[in-house]
């Protein structure tokens, strides 16, 4: 098992989309906390108490966390693209130990880089304020929400994106799922009105954001309901990937 | 050894592998042979378990599985290009030997085995077929296998190439490991394997000796010409031996050349040429696979 862990981490930092797209992921929270919401802030905005809160939900929940999904698709899918997998598959005597391998390195770089966005956001924001010479009024935090809504939200929403690669195998495929379920969300929230809170990225949205219009579903419940469909994903996932040949 | 048995694949209503037994043995270089689609690759992954199909496959004994190392069991070669294009060959080679459990100093060596020392830290991705094939025999000799499975290994190898790939896959079979390689180069495999087996259209054909499987063909025999072919063909009627006219002669297999000389004395046929002919694994080949052929070609019009 550890010489398995040992390989996908080798893997992970490997390859140049590792690199680029964090560090893009790191420069866009930078742009935008640091000069959008720091350095440029003025009058009304620089009386906003929940603004590195609201740092931390931007940078959760926008484009950098996309990126960090990527580089997990991008662990999977290189696998089939490059036929690599077939060296996985012969240097383990379980595909299941290759699976948690899997699992749990990209679990520990979404955890790593949920904390580096979500400290980083806040960070740049007041370093912004800082050196513009402005005053921000005290926040009010709740440390302990922000926290474990922040370490979900980035965690759940890279391993969903980790899943969708090993249940479509093609990189296009599952890139592309990423953005079409939340899409197709959208469009399904037409119909489900209040109770679109319970489709699976909606709800993942709603652990860092406020609830859609109408509905009163709770952070922690969302966080719930998104877990029920991530493990769902998983267990499906888990069952095809013992199953499947693999090409 | 190797052994499998009743190795069976579908796809959806295609039967891909037609309950396949045979086995590798150790010491030897088992050449795997079969037309274009005959199920060679698909066999070799049954046999490795990246394919779930019916059947079982023992290395000594027991399912690959139940090694703590796989890798050091059996090294493989099914792709040639069968990795990442811009992560270095050192690095690719690196992972596989973290995977296997392998210490990081056998890439190194492998490397400067198979000639890529220089390009180690280049990205593979611009690699010739050729230097690709060489990374692919470098990541299946890390382990030290005893085993190593190699599909069409000698694909864009140079001349070069190709000749280190027979001695160094002669020698790794005689220091007692087992060598199991697909190959359409016919004259290169006839050089290098001992055993054969042949397969088309997902089955089992022949799983022989080189020496039988040439002895046997239909083109071995001995060649006689002679003014008075069919006189010696009426007295060879007599006798256990098969008897085919090809262009100024007969072909004759069953009888030794002193057999077929002491009639054509006795019988008073004068005899130009008395030869044994052996077959090449082409003809052979061609001979066992006919109609068989997945994608079979027209005839060449001349």
């Amino acid at each position: 098992m550890l010489v398995a862990l040992k390989a996908e981490f080798r893997k992970l930092f490997t390859v140049r989309s590792t690199y680029i797209l964090t560090g893009l992921a790191i420069l866009f929270v930078i742009f935008f906390a640091f000069y959008i919401e720091g350095y440029h802030l003025s009058g009304k905005d620089l009386q906003n108490p929940n603004l590195y809160r609201e740092d931390v939900v931007g940078a959760l929940t926008s484009l950098p966390t996309v990126f960090g999904a990527i580089v997990a698709i991008l662990l999977m899918t290189h696998e089939y693209r490059y036929t690599t997998i077939m060296y996985t598959l012969t240097s383990s005597n379980s595909r299941t130990k290759t699976l948690t391998a899997k699992f749990i390195a990209v679990s520990v770089y979404a955890l790593v880089f949920t904390a580096v966005v979500g400290v980083l956001a806040p960070a740049m924001s007041y370093l912004g304020v800082h050196i513009h010479g402005s005053t921000l009024v005290p926040q009010t935090i709740d440390y302990h929400s922000i926290i474990w809504r922040g370490i979900f939200s980035g965690w759940s929403y890279i391993m969903a994106a980790l899943a969708l690669a090993v249940l479509i195998r093609n990189q296009i495929g599952a890139i592309v799922s990423l953005f079409a379920i939340p899409i197709a969300e959208q469009v399904l929230s037409l119909l489900l009105k209040n109770n679109s809170a319970y489709l699976p990225f909606t709800a993942q949205g709603v652990v860092l954001n406020p609830a859609p219009h109408g509905s009163t579903i709770t952070h922690g419940s969302a966080a719930v309901v998104f877990s029920v469909y991530l493990v769902i994903a998983w267990i499906v996932a888990w069952v095809l990937f013992l199953k499947r040949d693999a090409n | 050894m190797i052994r499998s048995e009743h190795l069976t694949k579908h796809y959806r209503k295609k039967l891909a592998v037609n309950d396949l037994s045979f086995k590798v043995e150790t010491g030897k270089v088992t050449g795997f042979l079969g037309p274009n689609g005959a199920g060679k690759s698909t066999t070799m992954r049954l046999m490795l378990g990246l394919d779930n199909g019916s059947g079982k496959t023992l290395f000594d004994d027991k399912p690959l599985h139940s090694y703590a190392r796989p890798s050091q069991v059996i090294g493989i070669l099914l792709e040639a290009k069968a990795f990442h294009p811009t992560r270095t060959a050192r690095q690719h080679l690196r992972i596989l030997a973290d995977a296997g459990g392998i210490h990081l100093k056998r890439v190194d060596e492998v490397l400067d085995e198979v000639g890529l020392t220089d390009v180690a830290k280049k990205a593979p991705g611009k690699f010739s077929l050729g230097m690709s094939q060489r990374l692919g025999i470098a990541a299946a000799l890390l382990g030290k296998p005893k085993y190593l499975m190699l599909d069409e290994p000698a694909n864009g190898l140079d001349p070069e190439g190709i000749a280190w790939l027979r001695e160094f896959l002669k020698n790794y079979a005689d220091r007692g490991n087992g060598v199991f390689v697909s190959s359409h180069l016919l004259s290169e495999m006839s050089q290098m394997a001992d055993n054969v087996v042949v397969i088309g259209r997902g089955k089992l054909i022949a799983d022989t000796s080189m020496a039988e499987l040439i002895k046997n063909s239909g083109h071995s025999g001995v060649l006689v010409r002679s003014p008075k072919a069919s006189a010696l063909e009426r007295a060879l009627h007599g006798t256990k031996a098969e008897v085919h006219k090809v262009p100024g002669g007969l072909r004759v297999a069953g009888l030794s050349t002193d057999e077929i000389g002491k009639l054509a004395f006795e019988t008073g046929v004068p005899v130009y040429e008395l030869s044994q002919q052996q077959a090449s694994l082409e003809e052979a080949f061609l001979e066992l696979t006919a109609g068989s052929e997945e994608f079979a070609t027209k005839e060449v019009k001349k």
